[in-house]
């Protein structure tokens, strides 16, 4: 079986192999057998007494040494994997919103405001008065608005990025269930606190504790966005290339890596003024940049710059032979990139003081000389290239074209070309009509328990057949870029009959001459609260809330601490959501029954495990017809017995 | 060698085992320890006899069947494997240490190991003794006393 859906990644795993460089899939075999106890979640590693294992198989209910038992020790693992996930995301926000309020104190030549309509909108959207307020103020006001998320003393009060942000109706039942949140960081320090040794046992307790942690891993998710596109602007569609095809032999070739933007756009930005020392060396077509994983999508969306491949293929952009440096910042680096980049003339190069891997250079951005660093870094990659050894080299033929650039914003303004009074109504009426059947999010990783980006695009085309709009961040994005989703060409081929005639509709509408395609891409993995923002506008302006709405989200290869904190907000906010692969809570009967049923009583949204694809996808378009029929639309399910109809 | 009467045999339940390789870990340290009162410890890399494989989602330990009729056994050049009371059991001071033992194994559970003895090499086959010193003195095999599951159990 191949390791990767894409037959350009595989290629490269097998000139890996021929080279004898251990990669991911390698790596993972040798792991082999994976810990049945991690795997359920009923290891405890919480104290020194231990660490304890629970034997699942064992005739009596058998207990930590504490007397913890399975369900609490699964429940407490899993709230502190939302809450590893809620740190990653609000960091990334918390640093993007202390970037806006330095612009605002004018202590940063190096950013700006870059869209002033969407601080505008934001402030509005934040009850801020606007009025009589200048730009720059303004910024500071939204700053300091954002960072009151992170550091509100009172616990009566709701995070402004949550209460401001999801419908009325979906707030007081929130409230109603005690779960919102007032502060960010408190969130995350009450999961840490409550899970110590000997503090909270009640696993329910423990696990709506950990919703509240999502929530807050949501409200920081919103000002890394939205804040973002304030700094470097609201994405709009845009045409450019994805797959490892990319990289070109006549270029300087840089992959920028990781998370952040605030770093990704300064490269971006000196590599642009130093062509002409590129092409002194000898690289006619000058410096290339490619993303990697979400910084990709980040510049992908701001930029058109193509994007080079997503999180488990990493190591393969260097095993191309053709990459002369890796500029990674934060999140889903693989420590592996240091190893195999010796084995290549690829210089890796750090640039958080909390992102470091031994052995690789560091130059850390983020201060006052950002630029003189960053074009340090350019200089390095520079010089590497005249080392490449052009007998290594192996570039893929293929590269495919993707529209990307799908922000809330954009697609509301395209949605306005046709009915600029009521925006929302063309896609509306679609979805009323049956045109449309329902919106699936596709989010998360990738996971080297599957095969790279397959569940993605088998989950994808079936529902995209059933005339399912498909939505989709992070790494979710880039497995359909990099598989030739995300065009016209796409819509064409794979998109059922009225979807299509939708899709070709508003394309042209909006001036592309072509249709849309079939999967919108709204950006990295920060970015899936655009989808939010554009399922709560739909639901205001229907006036019903999220969970009514023919909406589903799907993480088919998930790995990460961060899908686990993303997955739980999104039941949380009424949606349901499909998981391609078992999280570690089966070792509670208990645990398991609340995430997969239960919740649906309390929340609305619920978890849903559906490993393999096709299942998966039957029971995706289940779930919208399902929806659709309590919407009173036209649905395949027989409302009168509930038994599906549907093929 | 003086192997005991009673001594139990290990089998093992493969739906109870959960791959956590604390039976490999045992059945290390044990080894440790011998080797370090043979005071060769740090001059041989310590290869357990028990080895947990995954296939699917199936996770099992391969380990010495001690076979009524065992290759091993019957092809050693130098006689130094023989079965006592069921025993499967190696003569470390008569292994030549050739790995016919090593390629027969149906189970792949005999590994060849090296250490130095002044500036000499000495090669010699591992397989599993049923911890048999700790069984005459009524105690456990490592592995066995270390399963947390009791997939492995004793017959």
């Amino acid at each position: 079986m191949n390791d990767c859906y894409n037959c350009s990644d595989q290629s490269l795993i097998e000139k890996a192999e021929s080279e004898k460089i251990d990669l991911v899939w390698q790596r993972y075999e040798k792991m082999k057998p994976l810990c049945g106890f991690g795997e359920q979640g009923i290891c405890c590693r919480i104290c020194m007494k231990g660490p304890c294992r629970i034997n699942p198989f064992g005739k009596k209910r058998s207990v930590g040494i504490c007397g913890a038992s399975a369900d609490t020790i699964v429940a407490r693992n899993l709230v502190r994997m939302i809450a590893s996930g809620t740190s990653a995301h609000s960091l990334h926000g918390k640093e993007v919103a202390k970037t806006l309020m330095h612009v605002a104190r004018g202590e940063t030549a190096i950013y700006s405001v870059k869209d002033a309509i969407k601080l505008r909108n934001i402030a509005h959207k934040l009850n801020i008065e606007t009025d009589g307020n200048d730009l720059i103020p303004l910024a500071g006001v939204v700053a300091a608005n954002s960072l009151m998320d992170y550091s509100r003393m009172d616990e009566e009060e709701v995070c402004n990025w949550l209460k401001y942000t999801i419908p009325d109706a979906r707030l007081k039942k929130l409230k109603s269930l005690g779960i919102t949140t007032s502060n960010i960081d408190g969130s995350i320090s009450d999961i840490m606190a409550r899970t110590h040794v000997g503090t909270d046992a009640d696993a329910v307790n423990i696990l709506l504790a950990g919703l509240r942690c999502a929530l807050a891993d949501y409200s920081g998710m919103q000002v890394a966005t939205n804040l973002s596109d304030v700094l470097f602007g609201t994405p709009q569609p845009v045409v450019s290339q994805a797959s490892l095809g990319v990289l070109r032999k006549d270029a300087v070739n840089i992959a920028i890596h990781g998370h952040n933007p605030l770093l990704s756009e300064i490269i971006v930005d000196v590599a642009y003024k130093m062509q002409a020392e590129a092409v002194a060396a000898g690289a006619t077509y000058g410096i290339n940049i490619v993303g990697v994983c979400c910084t990709g999508n980040e510049v992908l969306l701001r930029h058109g710059i193509p994007l080079a491949t997503n999180y488990l293929s990493q190591e393969l952009a260097i095993i191309t032979g053709a990459l002369d440096a890796m500029i990674v910042d934060v999140q889903c680096i693989m420590p592996s990139l240091a190893k195999v980049s010796a084995c290549y003339h690829t210089e890796l190069i750090t640039t958080m003081p909390d992102a470091k891997i031994a052995g690789v250079t560091h130059i850390e951005l983020g201060s006052g000389d950002s630029l003189k660093k960053a074009e340090l870094i350019i200089r390095k990659a520079i010089d590497a290239y005249k080392n490449r050894d052009d007998d290594r080299l192996s570039i893929p033929a293929e590269k495919n074209k993707v529209i990307a650039g799908f922000s809330a914003e954009a697609i509301i303004d395209l949605l306005g070309s046709i009915n600029s009074e009521d925006p929302l109504s063309p896609l509306i009426e679609n979805i009323v009509n049956g045109k449309i059947r329902g919106i699936v999010l596709f989010a998360g990783c990738n996971n080297v328990k599957v095969k790279q980006d397959h569940n993605f695009v088998a989950i994808a085309k079936k529902l995209m057949a059933q005339n399912i709009l498909i939505l989709a961040t992070g790494c979710g994005a880039g497995a359909f870029a990099k598989n030739s989703l995300m065009n016209s060409e796409a819509t064409e081929n794979y998109a059922g009959n009225t979807l299509k005639e939708v899709l070709t509709f508003l394309g042209f509408e909006a001036g592309l001459n072509a249709p849309l395609p079939p999967v919108l891409h709204m950006g990295s993995c920060v970015d899936n609260v655009r989808s939010i923002d554009l399922a709560v506008a739909i639901a205001n302006r229907l006036g019903v809330d999220l969970n009514q709405l023919p909406l589903v989200a799907s993480a088919p290869e998930l790995m990460s601490e961060k899908a686990i904190a993303i997955g739980s907000w999104v039941v949380t906010l009424g949606i349901p959501l499909h998981v391609g692969l078992t999280p570690p809570v089966t070792g509670s009967s208990l645990v398991t029954n609340v995430l997969t049923s239960e919740l649906k009583n309390i929340v609305d949204g619920y978890f849903m495990v559906e490993e393999d694809p096709e299942e998966a996808a039957d029971k995706i378009i289940s779930i919208i017809e399902e929806k659709r029929l309590g919407l009173n639309l036209d649905s395949s399910l027989d409302s009168a017995n509930n038994i599906e109809v549907l093929s | 060698m003086c192997i005991p009467k009673e001594l139990k045999f290990l089998v093992v339940d493969a739906s109870q085992c959960m791959g956590c390789r604390n039976c490999e870990l045992a059945c290390s340290s044990r080894k440790a320890a011998q080797y370090q009162a043979e005071g060769i410890l740090g001059n041989i890399r310590i290869v357990p006899n028990i080895f947990v494989g995954q296939n699917g989602l199936t996770k099992t330990p391969a380990y010495c069947r001690h076979c009524s009729a065992a290759f091993c056994k019957d092809l050693c050049p130098a006689h130094a494997i023989s079965q006592e009371n069921g025993v499967i059991i190696l003569d470390k001071d008569k292994c030549l240490g050739c790995g016919i033992c090593e390629q027969v194994c149906p189970y792949g559970v005999i590994t060849l190991g090296s250490f130095k003895i002044g500036d000499k090499t000495k090669t010699i086959a591992h397989k599993c003794d049923l911890c048999f010193d700790q069984q005459s003195v009524g105690k456990e095999p490592a592995c066995y006393a270390a399963c947390p599951t009791k997939a492995l159990a004793l017959v």
